[in-house]
């Protein structure tokens, strides 16, 4: 079956989003074009296997996840030491393109599990369903949602942490002139 | 902070596709039709 004209420009309209979910998991720019084309290639092999009329965004952000899941079992001690090495090699490599505004946002989110940051990503902000973020990731609907509490849970204190870190010195001052 | 988190994921979205997977898909296309003919 050869793929036709259509097909090949939804493929190329799903691009952005593809990569920026390719980003969110990696946090390099490199990698996840790396892994963008690996997606591009696989899933163009596997264009037969797609069911025309079907979720084309769910189908290459789940070919996209496993590929990158697959390479990471590889390197399990990254995923499993999230606020160690990850969050070390974000500082040390910065995301020539981040915008300073994010960075906050970049740090917390660093901060969260994996598997509660990817389906918070999913579902806030590629704004995908539950059920569609539970397909990609393989399990239950329940779960994601789960995942998605405890993450925004956890993004918030991260965020309310820093932002009373900033405000530290003034209570401090603040008890030094009651004092 | 779920505004600022799809602000964040926009601005990635908006960024622009990088030439490699026009290209890569411009010359799948091509091979696939050659496989055809």
């Amino acid at each position: 079956m050869s793929v036709e004209p259509s097909l090949r420009d939804d493929l190329l309209a799903a691009l952005p989003s593809l990569r920026a979910f390719a980003i969110s998991l990696t946090h390099d720019h490199h990698r996840a074009d790396d892994l963008v084309q690996d997606t591009i290639m696989r899933a163009w092999r596997a264009i037969d296997r797609f069911e025309r009329g079907t979720n084309l965004n769910a189908w290459l952000f789940t070919i996209l996840r496993n590929l990158f899941h697959s390479e990471y079992r590889k390197k399990k001690r990254e995923v499993d030491d999230p606020e160690g090495s990850y969050a070390a090699k974000l500082k040390v490599v910065p995301d020539q393109q981040a915008h300073l505004d994010y960075e906050d946002m970049r740090t917390a989110l660093a901060k969260v599990p994996h598997d509660q940051r990817e389906a918070l990503i999913l579902v806030a902000a590629e704004g995908m369903s539950y059920e569609e973020a539970a397909a990609i990731t393989g399990v239950a609907v329940g779960t994601v949602k789960s995942r998605v509490n405890r993450a925004r849970h956890r993004l918030a204190l991260l965020l309310h942490h820093d932002a009373a870190d900033e405000i530290g010195p003034d209570h401090v001052t603040k008890a030094a002139l009651q004092a | 902070m779920a505004t600022n988190l799809r602000a964040m994921y926009d601005d990635l979205v908006q960024q622009p596709l990088p030439d490699r997977f026009v290209e890569l898909l411009a010359e799948l296309d091509q091979k696939k039709a050659e496989q055809e003919r």
